[in-house]
């Protein structure tokens, strides 16, 4: 058929110098078994046979000894489940056993089911032992075998060429304790061999080309550069965004406000707050913290939405009855008794005198809270807070006494302005009396011309500014006998 | 050269005194080797670059579609709520149970001592690596995001810092189906080791002497070699063997640990397992029947051969008959009105046509085979098992997608149809397998040749004297 390739070369002539045994060729399986176990008899103990395929009988004829591969694979299987039920566990039951360039694991936590499930677990470790246990029969065979080993002496002899396809050899090494040449060549043509030759010596392997060296530790030097740049780049801090392959979505691009969108059909991406819904932070749900009033009513809650100019048309006239009556009083009274008028009034809200056909009835005024609500906490700090956003927002107009003389409505006066109306004096007895959810709801929504200032100024800010109105009208109503005494003294000294 | 005798097959003949020889015609040793030597040594016949062209360019419509797929989304199949498995698991467990046949050939048989399994099994294991192969792409390429197809593995990935969840049937789907692929490969890898030393030893041009003779290691056929090597095949055999049944008792918990009627059967481990024997011997049939007339390889793979094949095929497909109606009696006797309904509406709901072509094609067809002259026909063989082949992709896709079209809330129920892309994935998915099967017939062993040497009548001393050189 099909010649090899190679040459062959032909050992006869060498035979006496150059062999490292005896070969013989046998014309089929029965006969190679045969000589096999003459073979044997005759004390050889490490002799082989060569088949196309495995021969029945051939290992007792020849005394090979049960391999011990069956032991690997058990070995190999064993560890191998252990393996993978230690790594389920660690995975899926703990979370806290770190492990050294790994992490940690991380339980799941599933309706309640057991952390560690075993049963769950089988079909991985079986499956992991016959994976390892196949790596172990494989592998333990083609290392046992010493394969791969692509040089044989043996392939240097042209008939052994047709070992793979039907050719029956014995093979006895020269070091062999049997090993006698005349007496095997003998044995050989009784059990009738084919062919029978020495086999060359195997060649010590030849040095190695000289480059390889230096080529070798250039190539390791190299090799050391990745692990290192990634040691020292995993040891030191680095403030550059981390390299990203895939962002998937974890980077979403802002937009701009008034930005055209191509996601919602009005093509904006400026979007409304949906109805019925309410922003985190946003639910004002103390009304007597947030509204200064307590809705409890009703027309309370009514009266809460009346429009400012309603309430303008009838308080006008409310004020212009108390400012009348102020103006009389006011000069003739010491500052104390504007306190006991304001004790006398009470809580109630300014009584409205009855002027029948003068102007509409005052609506109803909402429950306000008479007390700063529990989340404010009167101090010094808070009143400081209190007089900085004062001065800022209401002294333009009160001014810093809350007289009503600030500064825009000093220059309203001055240029006459028709439809100004003055600000309220903070410290007058109509305001004294009101209650001090009043106040905040005039800070907060406005009150006549004056507009609110909920916008602006925070909630809390908003109580500090009511609490110092307090203050001030402490502090414009009070006697000598009020002041400290550390004070009086230096008050009185400058008389 | 021996002659070989294409005489009239008479293995199928029983007789009582004398076993029918397992290689037929006057054959040597050496006429063995020759004749499947000449396979990849003879000139390609042109039947072959039509053949691998066909098959290549559908292998290259695979990638573009997966390609597609991985760019555009999942959505460009058919799946959608309620039905969100179909065809790519149903490809996926199709040629999963068609690989499984090759590892029974190779590994259980082995085990029941069937001397004939040795001029099939080197072309079923092909077959059985092949179709994990195809089997493989489909989860993989399912999962939506398939760049992160890693984090199915328990590997310590930075961006996850999670573990997968090893109570889910579909990671131990991830195990069992690459262990399978392994160690099947492994398996063949080991049985070809002397066949691609011969190969090797017939070499004609300097390649080919040396890329199989890497592949070769160095095997010399020496006797304490194939003693240790004996042993490997026995135990990797004695490992395939519970490998092939827990692989695809695997693959059927992906359905049957879920709670969907239909699904939540007991029976469906030994069930799907009987139905991948079944599937995976009908492809057999089909591939060998005209390989054996192509390649010549008659007088290896007799008509008895077939008919062994055919008596499994018989046999596994009276056990999925049995299953079928088993399931149906299991969903009375249990009483739960869901199930119940589950297999009432397979029969008479809107896929009653796939049930019934998977009845007929599964229940009826091997039935046949009980007449001794359709089991040694291979004409006829072969057209019962395309019919088997249609049939088992009808299965798996009746109990895929009739128990997700409709389950337990009518208001979610809902048809479903595939798209041009599922039905042109799956057909470029046997272009990649006869891609990768007509290179193994070309340049691989397609018989284990030395195992069919430890199995062949001993040659006569003239048919020896005759062609020893």
């Amino acid at each position: 058929m099909s010649e090899a390739v190679n040459e062959t070369t032909n050992q006869d002539a060498d035979e006496a110098t150059a062999t490292s045994g005896l070969i013989a060729q046998f014309a089929g399986p029965e006969q190679l078994l045969a000589a096999s176990n003459k073979v044997r008899e005759a004390g050889c103990t490490n002799a082989d046979a060569y088949s196309p395929f495995p021969i029945h009988g051939i290992d007792e004829a020849l005394g090979i000894k049960r391999t011990i591969l069956p032991w690997f694979v058990l070995a190999a299987g064993l560890s191998g489940g252990f393996a993978a039920g230690m790594m389920q566990w660690w995975m899926n039951a703990t979370d806290t056993i770190e492990l050294p360039l790994i992490g940690q694991g991380y339980s799941f936590l599933i309706s309640g089911k057991p952390q560690w499930s075993l049963p769950a677990n089988i079909p991985v470790i079986f499956e992991v032992i016959i994976l390892s246990s196949a790596f172990a029969a494989l592998f333990g065979m083609f290392a046992l075998n010493g394969l791969p080993k692509f040089y044989n002496p043996l392939m240097k002899l042209e008939p052994f060429r047709r070992v793979t396809d039907d050719g029956f050899f014995l093979h006895i090494q020269e070091n062999d304790p049997g090993f006698n040449q005349s007496k095997l060549e003998s044995l050989f043509q009784e059990s009738g061999a084919v062919w029978v030759d020495g086999v060359p010596v195997e060649e010590a392997p030849g040095p190695l080309p000289g480059f390889l060296k230096p080529v070798g530790m250039v190539m390791v030097c190299l090799a050391m550069i990745p692990p290192a740049l990634i040691a020292y780049v995993r040891s030191t801090p680095s403030e550059a965004t981390r390299i990203d392959i895939w962002t998937d979505m974890d980077y979403s691009e802002a937009a701009k406000a008034q930005e055209a969108s191509t996601l919602f059909a009005d093509g904006r991406s400026n979007r409304s707050q949906i109805t019925g819904t309410i922003a985190f932070g946003d639910l004002q749900d103390d009304d007597a913290y947030f509204k200064g009033y307590l809705p409890d009513t009703a027309e309370a809650v009514a009266g809460s939405s009346v429009s400012r100019s309603v309430q303008l048309t009838s308080v006008v006239a409310q004020e212009g009855d108390t400012k009348q009556d102020n103006a009389q009083e006011g000069d003739n009274k010491q500052d104390g008794d504007k306190k006991a008028d304001v004790e006398a009034a009470g809580s109630t809200p300014a009584a409205s005198k009855p002027s029948a056909g003068r102007a509409p009835a005052k609506p109803k005024e909402p429950n306000y809270i008479k007390e700063f609500p529990e989340q404010v906490t009167i101090d010094q700090e808070f009143l400081n807070r209190g007089q900085l956003r004062f001065n800022i927002y209401c002294a333009t107009c009160h001014g810093q006494a809350g007289k009503g003389n600030g500064l825009v409505s000093l220059r309203a006066k001055e240029i006459n302005s028709a439809d100004w109306l003055p600000p309220t004096d903070l410290t007058s007895v109509p305001v004294m009396i009101q209650p001090i959810g009043k106040i905040y709801d005039t800070i907060s929504n406005g009150r006549r011309k004056m507009a609110g200032y909920k916008a602006q100024i925070p909630v809390k800010d908003r109580w500090a500014i009511a609490a110092y109105v307090r203050a001030l009208q402490e502090s414009q109503n009070a006697s000598i006998k009020d002041v400290p005494d550390e004070q009086r003294a230096i008050l009185e000294s400058q008389k | 050269m021996a002659s070989v005798s294409i005489s009239t097959d008479t293995t199928t003949v029983e007789n009582p005194a004398q076993r029918n020889p397992l290689v037929i015609g006057t054959h040597d040793y050496k006429s063995v080797t020759d004749k499947v030597v000449a396979i990849s040594d003879r000139e390609v016949p042109f039947a072959w670059y039509v053949a691998f062209g066909t098959s290549v360019s559908m292998t290259g419509m695979l990638f573009a579609l997966i390609g597609y797929l991985v760019v555009t989304g999942v959505g460009v199949w058919g799946n959608n709520s309620p039905v969100f498995w179909g065809w790519p698991i149903v490809n996926f467990v199709f040629w999963v149970g068609i690989g499984h046949a090759g590892t029974l050939i190779s590994a259980i048989l082995f085990l029941f001592r069937q001397d004939w399994r040795t001029s099939i099994n080197r072309f079923a294991e092909a077959m059985t690596i092949f179709a994990v192969a195809c089997a493989g792409i489909f989860p993989g390429v399912h999962i939506g995001r398939v760049w992160f197809v890693y984090f199915l593995a328990p590997l310590p990935v930075p961006r996850l810092e999670m573990w997968p969840n090893f109570r889910s049937p579909l990671l131990w789907d991830v195990f069992a189906v690459s262990t399978y692929a392994t160690v099947s490969a492994l398996f063949w890898y080991m049985g070809m080791v002397p066949d691609l030393a011969t190969f090797r030893d017939r070499a004609t041009t300097k390649t080919k002497q040396f890329l199989y003779g890497v592949a070769a290691l160095g095997w010399t056929g020496s006797a304490r070699h194939w003693h240790r090597y004996e042993k490997a095949y026995m135990l990797l055999a004695a490992l395939a063997t519970p490998l092939v049944l827990s692989v695809h008792t695997i693959v059927s918990f992906d359905f049957a640990v879920s709670i969907v009627p239909g699904w939540h059967t007991t029976i469906f481990p030994p069930y799907f397992v009987a139905g991948a024997v079944f599937s995976g011997f009908a492809m057999v049939i089909t591939l060998m029947v005209p390989a054996r007339k192509w390649f010549g390889l008659g007088d290896f793979v007799t008509e008895r051969h077939l008919e062994n094949i055919c008596k499994i095929l018989l046999a596994t497909g009276s056990m999925v008959g049995f299953a079928y109606a088993i399931e149906f009696f299991i969903a009375w006797y249990g009483g739960n009105k869901y199930e119940g309904f589950a297999f009432i509406n397979r029969a008479t709901g809107p896929f009653w046509w796939a049930y019934f072509t998977m009845v007929s094609c599964n229940v009826i067809a091997p039935q046949f085979f009980w007449i001794k002259k359709v089991r040694t026909t291979p004409w006829m063989m072969f057209v019962i098992s395309i019919f088997v082949n249609i049939g088992m992709w009808f299965e798996r896709f009746v109990i895929t997608v009739t128990s997700l079209s409709r389950d337990f809330l009518p208001s979610s129920w809902s048809y479903f149809t595939p798209t041009i892309i599922d039905v042109a994935m799956f057909a470029a998915s046997f272009g990649l397998f006869f891609t990768l099967f007509l290179l193994f017939c070309r340049y691989l062993p397609i018989v284990a040749i030395s195992e069919v040497k430890g199995v062949m009548p001993k040659p006569t001393a003239e048919a020896t004297a005759e062609t020893s050189a």
